[in-house]
């Protein structure tokens, strides 16, 4: 048993300590926008904030998430108004199936934190998030409209 | 807003008609109607026909049949009837119909199947008749209740004007008159000039919800009382499974049964896909990894460059003049091969689907590029009649041709199939997708060039050697067991002709279908 804080609740989920912090979000939690792509932290779809730092959920442990503060693209919107980074994707049109986009977006939200207006050398680096359908180009796009929103 | 309705997440799914279909419906596949037997949808909107509900606040449901997996074309398809329809594009909402209800209705709905992208090119034509039809029976209705020529009325965003009076009605309000019309034999399709919506770059209907984790893939489904499974097939093609020692991981936390799905694959099930997948690692497996534990990339190489041998059969996709003779007597010669490798389709999201078989009834849950190739794959294996069955799409995290193929909706209705009355959601790892992708083909390409004296192409061949699709989907177009259709970009004619004028060309393809590995659509 866990005491996890997720989007500002806090929730306890009966599961082992070194369950990925993915999985017990996903099945003990019952949030499915952070999505499995591939389980070794070289996706990114899994990606989330802990104490607002952008981490791939699927290497971080239960145990590990305990007392900090877990927001999952479900929590990203606040007062009922999308975030920036989602405003942004939704007037270019990011998403293709969309699959990787949650995690995308809170990759890029994290990024903004830190670098209010990126360069594209530093969205090379930071956004490392892989996109099948091939979106990048969108995704460049959006975090530039998103910075300058 | 606009949104895309997901199937209801219930046992009974998601139920269009009550006034149930196919009796006394006149239902044919290139213009399917509602006829005067109204069929309603499952908030008791009734259908205009099959393509179009209209609710009483004038929201227009498109259905779509078929599939959204990135390329836009639920958006796509729903611009094609709207336009037609003349209806607010604002209040257009979209859903799919289901396979089962599809069959039900003498495939009212016509193909399924999205690939090659072919989805919105093979359907826009009967879509677009369907949207028209529906207009004319909206606008029909208001004309009989006007008592007035319909001649005298014109539509557009949901509105019905009577020109001559200036009296004004809505498509919700005359929707039920309307789904009791006969519909016309023939009606009249825009001009593209006139188009509004059709070619416009409207916004996708879809966006919002892939932006905040509300939009619901195959991976995501719940049902009550759900578990949740993972499987491992022979990690070679071909080969078999040995054994296992299911007792080794019985113990473990949340785990429930251990399936063995077929002679070559092995499940385990348990109360969530964690343990699942940490007691499947754990599990012992013995394969029998066959013949084809002998292939490797380099024989696989060398066979191919066999096919680039001239004296192997081979057949010719595109051919004028001579170009051997021209390459054999060319002042210049220049050859150069070329090496395509295997790709694995490997979508983003993995392959799932979710099944719930009982006796009387097996319903699946899943993304597929092909809705009827995975409602025969759940009659097939959970052997129940069409009647029995039913297929519910989600939208597809990536198919690329993958999701053509059924194995996954196959492995989980054999996996449901052993807890009757209890849903599983057979979820791949990233490594089972990896180690089952049906491969994009493997192929080699010597080409010839020869040169005149100023450097003038004089003659090309083409000369590819590599496995066939075709030979996988569709055998049965096997042209003397050739492959007539590995030459797109290389054809005499048509949207895949070759852009160049080669006065001596020879394009020809050798066949070379390994055993180790079926091959897939597009990657
Ligand atoms: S699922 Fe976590 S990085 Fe891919
Ligand atoms: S939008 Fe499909 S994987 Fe990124």
């Amino acid at each position: 048993m866990a005491n996890l804080t997720i989007n500002g609740k806090s929730i306890s989920v009966d599961v082992e300590d070194d369950t990925p912090l993915l999985w017990a979000i996903r099945e003990n939690v019952g949030l499915t926008g952070t999505k499995y792509g591939c389980g070794i932290a070289l996706c990114g779809a899994c990606t989330v904030h802990v104490d607002g730092v952008a981490m791939r959920s699927c290497g971080v442990t239960v145990s590990e998430a305990v007392g900090k503060q877990i927001t999952t693209i479900e929590g990203l919107a606040s007062n009922g108004a999308l975030h920036k980074v989602q405003q942004a994707w939704v007037a270019n049109d990011v998403p293709q199936c969309g699959y990787c986009q949650a995690g995308m977006i809170m990759a890029v939200a994290a990024l903004l934190n830190e670098k209010p207006k990126p360069t594209d050398q530093d969205i090379n680096e930071a956004i490392t998030n892989i996109c099948r359908c091939g979106t990048f180009q969108q995704v460049r796009e959006a975090i530039h409209a998103a910075a300058n929103a | 807003m606009n949104k895309h309705v997901m199937p209801k997440l219930t046992r009974r799914g998601f139920v269009i008609g009550t006034a149930a279909a196919g009796a006394g419906l006149a239902i044919g596949l290139d213009i399917p109607f509602g006829g005067p037997t109204v069929v309603r949808a499952a908030d008791g909107s009734p259908e205009v026909n099959v393509w179009v509900v209209i609710r009483p606040d004038n929201t227009t449901v498109v259905r779509i049949a078929r599939s959204e997996m990135g390329q836009g074309s639920l958006t796509g398809l729903a611009q094609l009837v709207a336009e037609e329809l003349e209806c607010d594009w604002s209040k257009v909402v979209t859903e799919y119909p289901t396979p089962g209800q599809s069959v039900a209705r003498k495939r009212a709905w016509g193909d399924f199947s999205t690939g090659g992208s072919r989805g919105i090119r093979s359907s826009q034509d009967y879509v677009r008749k369907g949207g028209a039809t529906a207009r004319v029976m909206l606008v029909q209705a208001a004309a009989n209740e006007w008592k007035v020529p319909a001649s005298e009325c014109t539509a557009a965003n949901s509105v019905i004007t009577h020109t001559p009076s200036g009296k004004t009605t809505t498509y919700g309000k005359v929707v039920e008159a309307a789904a009791k019309l006969e519909p016309p034999a023939e009606v009249k399709l825009k001009d593209p000039k006139d188009w509004k919506i059709i070619g416009k770059g409207v916004k996708r209907l879809d966006t919002v919800d892939k932006t905040t984790g509300a939009m619901i893939y195959g991976s995501d489904v719940k049902l009550p009382g759900m578990l949740n499974a993972t499987i491992k097939d022979c990690p070679v093609f071909g080969g078999k499974l040995k054994s296992y020692d299911e007792a080794k991981i019985m113990g473990m936390k949340g785990v429930k049964k251990v399936v063995r799905v077929s002679d070559s694959s092995v499940a385990v099930v348990a109360d969530t896909w964690w343990h699942a997948k940490t007691a499947l690692d754990a599990l012992p497996i013995v394969w029998d990894e066959g013949e084809n534990a002998k292939v490797s990339s380099e024989s696989i190489a060398k066979w191919l460059a066999e096919g680039l041998d001239n004296a192997q059969p081979a057949y010719i996709g595109n051919q004028n003049g001579d170009a051997k003779a021209a390459i054999a007597g060319a002042v210049k010669k220049v050859e150069a091969v070329y090496n395509y490798p295997y790709q694995n389709h490997a979508p983003m999201e993995p392959m799932n689907a979710t099944a719930l078989y009982t006796p009387d009834k097996c319903e699946v849950w899943c993304g597929t590029q092909n809705g009827e190739a995975a409602f025969a794959a759940t009659m097939e294996a959970s052997g129940l009649p069409a009647e029995k069955c039913e297929v519910h799409k989600l939208i597809l995290g990536g198919g690329f041709g993958r999701r053509g193929m059924t194995d996954y909706v196959r492995q989980a209705v054999l996996i449901a199939k052993e807890m009757p009355g209890t849903p599983v959601k057979l979820l791949w790892s990233r490594e089972e997708d990896m180690a089952q992708g049906k491969f994009h083909p493997v192929t080699q390409c010597k080409m010839t060039g020869a040169f005149d004296a100023d450097n003038n192409l004089t003659a090309l061949h083409v000369r590819l050697s590599g496995q066939s699709i075709l030979y996988t989907v569709r055998p049965a177009a096997l042209v003397n067991g050739m492959d007539t259709a590995a030459f797109q970009g290389l054809s005499p004619s048509g949207d895949a002709a070759i852009g160049y004028s080669v006065p001596n060309l020879l394009v020809e393809h050798s066949m070379r279908n390994p055993t180790f590995r079926p091959a897939s659509g597009a990657a």
